[in-house]
């Protein structure tokens, strides 16, 4: 195999980054029969990453403009991968990943959804896999399920504590719930503290409660709950899993965004690399795609944020997509990236390589109104 | 509840308590409830706007259905 095969997926939903791992070793195959030896892991990134701030194009020179505060630097937030991209520093653990040809990022990626920019139905339209957030029913990992004959409801798993519809559907699929719980993040404790402002009685309380907590030394809950949700996929994954799924939140990075992306960063290196070690000879039949609801505005805020968008990105190896620039007259609505292609594009032909799922099932029944286009480079 | 038994459990440790009860409760929900739709049915008139505003924004549903369990106006009822 001469084509770079590894690559960490992730998706974004608008304008995001979007991003792939896998093995250099993949086999394709042409049989849409379980069990196969291919798997696949698709990561939900709750909250619209930033593909701008954590796959920057610095090397445009808008971006420094569009991001005077919160931009990333060559040599010390930012890690070069071609040149013209890179990646925030706190990611150096995919490093290895990007060197090996393991790690693809697709920018200016995105589902159909356009308008309102809400999380819930931009969600709900990834895992859906269609345009329309009227017709949701069940999700197109479900459905993909569905196309694989002798497929089980072992072959499929759903990780984490929340109810994913990308798995929901007529098809049965296995759950696992992990024993931690997760705590309001970033944004939603700025909302929280929206909601007591009014009332100086919950105000003075929740003000003493945030200090206290912050002495505890909290937070570290969220990263062992990754680590936990990985290390379970891949244990799963090396029996008899084939596909499976878990979130990680977090990336809803309105204010103060270089600090909150911290967290869902680590996070997201953390998963990456337990889903690899642990695999072990299995990560080489193993395609990650990392997704999530849309892009943020290429422009920063006032508060050292950037508020819902519309393109994103996808990574593998190289750097994918129809770049569409940042210039003024580049962006969506004057605010956005502008997405060119479509996000479904990738989760498609990685069920077409991996399980042998047809083109015309794929444009059909998994994702309605796709057109699945040209393979992309990452797919031998 | 009465309001002599608010500031009662409105202290610091309280009300960390009950933030942490509403995030696992929203954690909890097998059925997808849509933070809209649950902020109108579980408020109504009552629901602020900062309330509404941050339950229908929030980045996952069972952080919407966590701050609608959180908020003042569930609380005081």
């Amino acid at each position: 195999m001469t084509e770079p095969t590894r690559r960490a997926i992730l998706k974004g939903g608008l304008g995001v980054a979007c991003c792939a791992a896998a093995s250099p070793l993949l086999t394709p195959v042409t049989l849409a029969a379980a069990p196969g030896e291919n798997r696949l892991v698709v990561i939900i990134l709750r909250g619209a990453m930033d593909g701008v701030g954590v796959f920057a194009p610095y090397g445009d020179r808008e971006y420094a403009e569009l991001r005077p505060k919160i931009g990333l630097v060559p040599d010390d937030t930012l890690i070069d991968l071609d040149g013209r991209f890179g990646m925030d520093a706190r990611l150096d653990a995919l490093h290895p990943f990007w060197r090996a040809g393991e790690l693809a990022v697709a920018h200016a990626v995105s589902t159909p959804y356009r308008g309102k920019r809400s999380h819930f139905d931009g969600q709900d339209l990834l895992e859906a896999g269609i345009g329309d957030v009227a017709k949701i029913d069940d999700g197109w990992m479900n459905r993909a399920l569905g196309q694989v004959s002798e497929a089980r409801a072992e072959h499929a798993l759903a990780v984490g504590r929340e109810d994913m519809l990308l798995m929901r559907g007529e098809r049965a699929v296995r759950a696992w719930t992990p024993g931690t719980k997760l705590s309001l993040q970033n944004d939603e404790r700025a909302l929280l503290q929206l909601i007591y402002g009014r009332d100086p009685l919950f105000a003075e309380a929740a003000a003493m409660a945030e200090e206290l907590s912050a002495l505890g030394g909290g937070g570290g809950g969220a990263k062992s709950a990754t680590g936990r949700l990985a290390k379970y996929t891949a244990d799963r994954l090396s029996e008899e899993a084939r596909i499976a799924a878990f979130s990680i939140g977090g990336w809803d990075t309105h204010a103060g965004q270089p600090s909150a992306l911290g967290a869902p960063l680590k996070a997201l290196a953390e998963a990456l690399t337990i889903l690899k070690s642990t695999l072990g000879p299995v990560w080489g039949d193993t395609m990650v795609v990392a997704m999530t609801e849309f892009g943020r505005t290429a422009r920063e805020n006032g508060n050292r944020g950037t508020d819902h968008g519309t393109g994103g990105a996808l990574k593998g190896g190289a750097v994918y997509g129809d770049w569409p620039g940042l210039r003024e007259r580049d962006l969506y609505e004057g605010r956005d990236l502008t997405p060119t292609m479509d996000v479904r594009h990738y989760p498609a032909w990685a069920l077409h390589a991996l399980f042998g799922i047809e083109r015309a099932a794929l444009e059909g029944a998994v994702f309605p109104g796709l057109e699945m286009g040209a393979r992309p480079g990452f797919i031998a | 509840g009465w309001p002599e038994e608010a500031e009662a459990w409105i202290t610091p440790q309280g009300l960390a308590d009950r933030i942490a009860w509403a995030s696992v409760l929203g954690q909890l929900v097998e059925a997808r409830w849509d933070p809209r739709a649950f902020v109108e049915a579980a408020l109504g008139e009552i629901a602020g706007q900062e309330t509404r505003f941050a339950a229908t924004r929030a980045a996952e549903r069972w952080e919407g259905l966590a701050l609608t369990l959180a908020s003042p106006e569930f609380n005081r009822r």
